[in-house]
């Protein structure tokens, strides 16, 4: 039981799932979102306030879970020290190529995150088109996060 | 059409999330690319790591705020007052600089203090010595960095009101499908 605890208790273990634990809750939020989105009902049969509600819930939720994915990616390329793969190798590739995709997920959830805040204002309904562009937004925000999620397996299982 | 304070807040959150997310990331990938990432991260510990980020976060947030206050950047109607948010993205950058110098300075200090090998006089000193060329340092660095925020937020603002406007356009005869709560009563379809 004590052999439990120590892992559990470590610096290096709790980062690690903080960083898991972010991105699972990234994802999970959004292909949620995804799924609430096509339940919407068509042509004005009801108004779907709780969608809205959900969907800045996660906004929030999701920069909170960059901001520890950013700040518990670096504690986990600490862990490496001098020891890190150089930035010729394959392993230094995939690394880069995280990064970026990371940072191009930043980018398109400001756009994404500006949407729902614009369909927030109490004068403002979203037409059909603008909900087929938000459900976009959330399904492209899915994608990338799966293709950094490939990536970061690679990088820690080879 | 304005905004509510929780519209703002999200907006604030999401912009200062980004950009203290932005230029960690930006700083790593440069560190990678030169090869000392191993070596800076070496000397650093891991729990005064994820203080300085948080510290990063923490005034940066405080920066943002203070920078779109009384800007309308969510109307999709209204045009984004660039020039505006450039010059606050600019200013307000520098004042980020300087409150993480602050914020960075801060536990160093106490442990000179505390070790109890300088005097007042001698704290004094070094931290006025400290605090203006540090402080110079600083506002300049954050100024150039939040005004390259300020530009890149400027464009994805402009990106998501066009796709906006674009869903609108054309669209009169379509029956709006999602509304805020507060409108949820209105008009409702009859049968």
């Amino acid at each position: 039981m004590t052999s439990l605890y120590v892992p559990l208790l470590s610096m290096s273990y709790l980062i690690r799932w903080l960083h898991v634990a972010s991105m699972a809750g990234l994802v999970g939020g959004a292909i949620l979102i995804i799924a609430l989105s096509l339940h919407v009902p068509a042509h004005g049969v009801e108004r779907d306030g709780p969608l809205l509600s959900v969907a800045q819930t996660y906004e929030w939720l999701f920069w909170l879970a960059i901001g520890l994915l950013v700040m518990t990616g670096v504690g986990n390329l600490g862990a490496f020290g001098s020891a890190v793969p150089a930035p010729e190798t394959d392993w230094g590739g995939k690394l880069v190529f995280k990064l970026a995709a990371v940072g191009a997920l930043a980018l398109l959830s400001i756009v994404r995150t500006l949407l729902v805040v614009v369909l927030s204002m109490t004068t403002l309904r979203a037409t059909r088109n603008q909900h087929t562009i938000l459900r976009w937004a959330y399904t492209s925000t899915v994608l990338l996060a799966a293709a950094i999620l490939a990536v970061a397996v690679s990088l820690a299982h080879g | 059409m304005d905004a509510s304070p929780r519209d703002n807040r999200l907006l604030i959150w999401c912009l200062s999330g980004f950009q203290t997310a932005g230029l960690v990331l930006v700083l790593v990938a440069l560190l990678y690319r030169a090869d000392e990432l191993g070596e800076t991260l070496d000397d650093l510990n891991t729990a005064v790591g994820l203080g300085l980020y948080i510290a990063l976060w923490a005034t940066n947030w405080w920066a943002t705020r203070k920078a779109v206050e009384g800007l309308d950047l969510i109307d999709p109607d209204r045009p984004v007052t660039g020039i505006a948010l450039l010059g606050r993205g600019f200013l307000w950058g520098g004042v980020n600089g300087i409150l993480f110098l602050l914020a960075l300075l801060g536990p160093i200090l106490v442990v000179i203090v505390a070790d109890g090998n300088v005097t007042v006089l001698g704290m004094i000193a070094l931290l006025a010595y400290v605090l203006v060329l540090g402080g110079i340092a600083s506002f300049v660095f954050g100024s150039i960095i939040g005004l390259a925020f300020a530009l890149i937020d400027w464009a994805l603002l402009e990106i998501a009101h066009a796709l906006w406007r674009a869903g609108s356009a054309g669209t009169a005869d379509e029956t709006p499908v999602l509304a805020n709560a507060s409108t949820a009563n209105e008009d409702r379809p009859a049968g």
